[in-house]
């Protein structure tokens, strides 16, 4: 059914590719400094072969694809990992979807290496995913505060998640991007290795207790913390991925209840509705995926919201720019996320699987 | 014969001048590095600014009895505004920093809409050339939501005023200028960074880390999280305390119009339980506005478990003596409500 959604991903490509920044890079808002997150998630966008991944390209996406590329290449810090934007000297959280991009681009049978490859991107990689590996994760919690932590945050820290910034606390969406950026390899080498699994075990662990997923805190001091719907969609797309025959039981019971507090919930904010799409779109079947990509184009709710008594309208919830400029919030980040949403997802996040 | 020449040798008093100055010379390094990230250099000139803080001026903080978010608010917040002789905002880009975290119900978390709306109306009366609402909460990414629920996203539109997200601001490098946290440098949002006064719209609660989280602890919101992720856990591994006063110090001018209308005891900033103290709390020295707010609040700043009122006030960036304090407006023993306080935890575990 993807066809049906050709028009509004062709603008949304046009928006990508027009939105980005004189440096190559994007960034949150149209106009904003480049950031390599959203540079990332428009490339992985790109990358789309009905945008700029297939043989017959509009030369603007093409040249847009080989900017970004070089921007995020030249990004990469000697340690292997990338930090937030060109000045930032740290490496951090960013390089999960870098790995994630550069995977896609090697993906052995995949034509993009033909059209956007170089030579170094496979050395890129394998510094990156070293990185991930060995420096973004959390460190091992020390055996004297283990029953405390697991007395007051009701946490296990045996399992161990990846940080935003090496070397600190693990949080659920680097976690969650980590897992995309290891298991995403095709073919698949890391995703029985231990760091991935106890990853795995960290998203259980840190699952709310009524469903989804927050920063990574489900109790604060005996009291739920309630999910928020940006961890949860993170963290359910790294389980539609990583998700095993062997993961039955505690694993799929957490991973639902996420995809039915997504579900349920409702939202004003068109990145967020975005963000939700995207997520479910990957666990629901055919029919139920069409509706949800129907209202992310089309958007259906006016709502009117109050204060002290005043009506305010808003415009419609979510739904591409009615100024036809092809966004979704003017962001070219949500935009991206929102082509991710509304395409087929084999050709940037289930490489291996059927 | 030859008589040769005695070698020079040290006389006993050379040798023990010679230790004594190696030994203080020394001791001088050894306590600068010892010291650190404060340092013994950096130590004396605290020192000097404590000494000369004491010549100065009493800091001026304004209570103003605010009953109720129905009521009209901008007239009490106008009153306290110029009972602090508060700088002029005529022509200046203004940014309010509220505290949005988490819209749980009925819990008194967030810095409520009216507040922020009388705040707007009172920068704009008083010829701001810009009022921007901005804010960049710890627990998720995208806050529009918590804007919409709290009514906040109306009020904005209603009063044409613009919200900046400050977890995905532009981001611009900054000097840090006290060295406390131990870093050399910390990463704010542009619009903080090009504001010319960032007024700290903090809601008055008790705090389970800090001890009360009020105008200094409220800018940790302007960290971008972007750089440094969310929650902001950075700002808890590297010393809660020093963190706060470290960004007090480097961040542009700023002022401080609390919400103590209904504030949170004990187990803040989430859930603590409500409490009516029906006050506004204004002034530009936020050591001071934090101090008086504890004392509403029914907790010594200076010797209670509210250690960066303490070290801002010792490190003489502001005033927490109650002497040292001008009082305006209402008398604190006339709206002291004591609140219950946080429960104990070993600070050990702040990081997660």
């Amino acid at each position: 059914m993807q066809s049906n959604f050709n028009p509004s991903l062709q603008k949304a490509f046009d928006f990508l590719a027009v939105s980005q920044n004189a440096d190559g890079g994007w960034g949150y808002r149209r106009g904003g400094m480049s950031y390599v997150e959203p540079t990332a998630f428009a490339l992985l966008a790109l990358f789309n072969p009905l945008g700029a991944g297939g043989q017959d390209v509009p030369d603007n996406r093409y040249q847009a694809v080989l900017r970004g590329l070089t921007w995020l290449r030249s990004q990469q810090h000697s340690d292997g990992g990338w930090g937030v934007m060109k000045e930032d000297p740290i490496s951090g959280w960013m390089t999960y979807p870098v790995i994630w991009l550069l995977n896609v681009l090697l993906k052995p049978e995949s034509k993009l290496g033909d059209y956007y490859a170089k030579r170094e991107d496979l050395d890129m990689r394998n510094a990156g995913r070293s990185w991930i590996l060995n420096q973004g994760r959390e460190a091992a919690a020390d055996d004297a505060s283990t029953p405390q932590i697991k007395k007051i945050f009701q946490i296990d820290p045996a399992f161990r998640g990846w940080s935003w910034v090496g070397g600190e606390a693990g949080w659920v969406i680097p976690t969650a991007l980590a897992l995309v950026a290891l298991t995403i390899e095709d073919p698949p080498a890391l995703l029985l290795s231990n760091e991935v699994v106890n990853g795995k075990e960290y998203l259980r662990d840190r699952a709310c207790p009524d469903g989804g997923w927050n920063v990574g805190n489900p109790w604060s001091l005996g009291k739920k913390l309630p999910p928020t719907p940006d961890a949860t969609a993170f963290a359910l797309v790294a389980w539609r991925l990583c998700l095993t025959t062997a993961d039955f039981g505690p694993i799929n019971a957490t991973v639902n209840a996420g995809v039915d507090y997504l579900t349920n919930y409702v939202t004003n904010s068109d990145h967020t509705a975005v963000l939700r799409a995207w997520a479910l779109s990957l666990f629901m079947e055919a029919s139920e995926v069409d509706d949800l990509r129907d209202n992310l184009v089309k958007g259906r709710e006016e709502r009117v919201f109050e204060y002290k008594g005043q009506q305010i309208k808003k415009r419609t919830v979510v739904g591409q720019d009615r100024s036809n400029t092809g966004a979704w919030a003017n962001s070219p980040y949500t935009t991206a996320l929102a082509t991710l949403a509304l395409s087929d997802s084999r050709y940037y996040l289930l490489l291996s699987k059927p | 014969m030859i008589t040769k020449p005695r070698p020079k040798r040290i006389s006993r008093r050379t040798f023990t001048r010679l230790i004594l100055t190696g030994a203080i010379g020394g001791s001088l390094v050894a306590t600068e590095f010892a010291s650190r990230p404060l340092g013994l250099l950096r130590w004396m000139g605290v020192n000097f600014r404590r000494i000369g803080k004491g010549f100065g001026e009493q800091s001026k903080v304004a209570i103003v009895n605010a009953p109720s978010y129905d009521v009209d608010l901008l007239t009490p917040l106008r009153t306290a505004w110029e009972l602090i002789d508060a700088p002029s905002v005529a022509g200046k880009r203004v940014v309010l920093k509220p505290n949005l975290i988490y819209n749980l119900p009925d819990r008194a978390i967030n810095t409520e809409a009216a507040v922020i709306d009388a705040a707007i109306q009172l920068m704009k009366e008083k010829g701001a050339k810009e009022v921007i609402v901005a804010e960049g909460t710890a627990y998720q990414r995208d806050l529009t939501d918590l804007l919409y629920s709290s009514g906040i996203a109306a009020m904005l539109e209603l009063r044409d005023v613009r919200f900046v997200d400050l977890n995905q601001d532009d981001i611009v490098r900054r000097d840090n200028k006290g060295g406390y946290s131990g870093r050399d440098y910390t990463w704010l949002p542009k619009t903080i960074a090009e504001a010319d006064l960032v007024i700290s719209m903090p809601k008055l609660k008790t705090h389970h880390w800090a001890g009360a989280t009020l105008s200094m602890k409220n800018m940790f919101g302007i960290i971008p999280g972007v750089r440094y992720g969310w929650p902001k856990n950075m700002l808890h591994v590297t010393g809660i305390e020093s963190n706060i006063v470290e960004l007090y110090e480097t961040l542009p001018a700023q002022a401080a119009i609390v919400d103590g209308i209904v504030g949170m005891e004990e187990d803040g900033p989430l859930f603590g339980k409500s409490v009516k103290s029906q006050v506004l709390v204004v002034g530009t020295d936020l050591v001071a506005v934090d101090a008086t707010c504890t004392r509403i609040m029914g907790l010594e700043p200076l010797k209670e478990k509210v250690k960066h009122i303490w070290y801002a006030d010792w490190l003489g960036l502001g005033q927490a003596n109650l002497d040292r304090i001008k009082v305006l407006g209402v008398p604190i023993t006339q709206v002291k409500i004591i609140y219950a306080p946080p429960p104990p935890l070993d600070q050990e575990l702040k990081r997660y």
